[in-house]
């Protein structure tokens, strides 16, 4: 802040969301808004960095590609019992103080929020799952809001190729390691997403191996054919197509192919909350509705 | 009032009399010595009971200053409990100045206590440790971070490679990347710690959960 490096810690909480102070100055900060509510800082903001909540599988496949030094934080022996991988089926049982009854969602609903100069967007998250990509207009920004081949991960982008506004359709039909949706609504490749979609495939885990397929390999030798053991398919890359250029789209938002190879769209910082928190310090958002 | 004399020397003060260094004068009965160190007036029984009566609306008052002074934010800022902008923001106006202003007041409370310990009644003394105990704690309370009592900070992050790590592929992590450095923090265990200070890049960052 000015300059100055500030360290915080957590020091109480606000209607379910955190407040931490700085050791520096002693100030009182707003964990969801980074605003500075009480203290000798107050009103200033700290500036929110672009980051992802993905899982560790997605990002140690693009970090291993990608020129950097990657790593992960260890966890503190003295505390690991503590940590729990499923905390969140706990957490979304517990009470909350606020609410906003009158609104089409729950309070526990998981939502994508963002802001563009304006009231905030909110984006159900079965919604999104569903009806990944999401392309709309914000505040007068053409958005791309997708949900990554592990249907946890998400990322927000500026849809946008050369200054021009863009629509982007997921690639091929779903299969393998790339489908993790139970009902999905992935369009095949060149369809208007306005369309019906076709029939939604079977459903399947992240994990989930892709279909075996059983093959007769006739032998070189005179010995009588036998069936060779089921060579499970490569698992299709997730790759997103434009309607401008058809150039193929990673979930990083950069072209791997087509008239736009090499170029990256721009990323809209955007966090996944709970409505009722999101609600309470976006008050005037809107929430998307296909 | 009563004559006024000089007192060379250290005294020992008790109602009834009053000893200077060198000789024990003896006040009449119903009469007793007050004054600064050195000079000294023999006043009634009635004017040590208005002295008594305001020290200890002293001592009551700074007790209730700093039982409050802690408890009241502490009563505000729960995690299930719904607050109110106001509230909050009173609160925090409290928690920020609690540290001396417990301070000062259980100090008042405590050289009242020495002052007086020795001409009081056993039921006195009594009430007055019971007094004691709740200002002592809010003194120390509004000096201790409770939160990290529930959820202990990181004080020093160590890392690991990502081909290193162990965790799930399925476990969900915060990303941030900032020039050749990536780094990722598995939230099951930022949403114990709930804030990590961190530089990755040269970028001093706050990771929060």
């Amino acid at each position: 802040m000015n300059g100055r490096v500030l360290h915080f810690y957590l020091a109480g909480i606000n209607n379910q969301n955190f407040l931490m102070r700085d050791k520096e100055t002693g100030t009182w900060w707003q964990q969801i808004t980074g605003k500075a509510i009480s203290g000798p800082l107050r009103g200033a903001s700290l500036e929110l960095v672009l980051s992802d909540e993905l899982t560790f599988g997605e990002w140690k496949s693009e970090v291993s590609d990608a020129p950097v030094v990657a790593e992960v934080l260890k966890e503190v022996p003295k505390y690991a019992k503590e940590y729990d991988s499923n905390w969140e089926p706990g957490v979304s049982k517990l009470p909350v103080v606020i609410s906003f009854p009158g609104t089409p969602l729950k309070s526990r609903d998981v939502v994508v929020g963002l802001e563009m100069d304006g009231p905030g967007r909110a984006y159900p998250w079965d919604t999104l799952v569903k009806e990944s990509p999401v392309v709309e207009r914000v505040q007068g920004t053409p958005l791309l809001i997708a949900v990554g081949p592990d249907g946890k991960s998400f990322r927000v982008f500026v849809s946008r190729i050369d200054g021009k506004d863009a629509e982007f359709f997921l690639k091929g039909e779903p299969g393998g390691a790339s489908e993790v949706k139970s009902e999905s609504s992935v369009k095949s490749e060149g369809d208007p997403k306005s369309q019906p979609n076709p029939a939604p495939p079977p459903p399947a885990t992240p994990a989930a191996a892709p279909a075996a397929t059983a093959s007769a390999t006739p032998s070189a030798t005179a010995q009588p054919a036998v069936a060779s053991p089921a060579t499970p398919a490569a698992p299709k890359p997730w790759l997103m197509l434009d309607a401008t250029t058809a150039s193929e789209w990673n979930f990083q938002g950069c072209a791997v192919s087509g008239p736009s190879q090499g170029k990256c769209l721009d990323r809209v910082p955007a966090l996944k909350d709970y409505w009722f928190d999101w609600r309470n310090y976006h008050p005037d958002t809107t929430i998307y509705k296909h | 009032m009563g004559k006024s004399f000089h007192c060379p020397g250290s005294l020992l003060r008790k109602p009834g009399h009053f000893i200077c260094a060198f000789s024990t004068i003896k006040a009449a009965p119903g009469t007793f010595a007050a004054g600064a160190y050195g000079e000294f007036k023999m006043l009634q029984d009635s004017d040590r009971r208005g002295s008594y009566g305001y020290w200890w609306l002293v001592l009551c008052a700074s007790a209730v200053i700093c039982i409050a002074w802690f408890f009241v934010p502490a009563f505000i800022i729960q995690p299930f409990r719904h607050q109110t902008p106001a509230a909050l923001a009173w609160a925090m106006a409290l928690r920020q100045r609690a540290p001396w202003v417990t301070l000062a007041t259980a100090c008042v409370c405590l050289l009242f206590i020495v002052a007086v310990w020795g001409g009081i009644s056993i039921w006195k003394k009594i009430v007055l440790v019971l007094v004691m105990v709740p200002v002592a704690f809010s003194a120390a309370m509004a000096r201790i971070n409770y939160f990290e009592w529930m959820f202990h900070p990181v004080d020093s992050a160590q890392f690991e490679s990502a081909s290193a790590s162990k965790l799930d592929h399925g476990e969900m992590i915060l990303a941030v990347r900032f020039g050749a450095e990536a780094r990722a923090y598995p939230i099951r265990e930022m949403a114990y710690h709930h804030v990590l200070n961190d530089v990755v890049g040269g970028v001093p960052i706050a990771a929060t959960y």
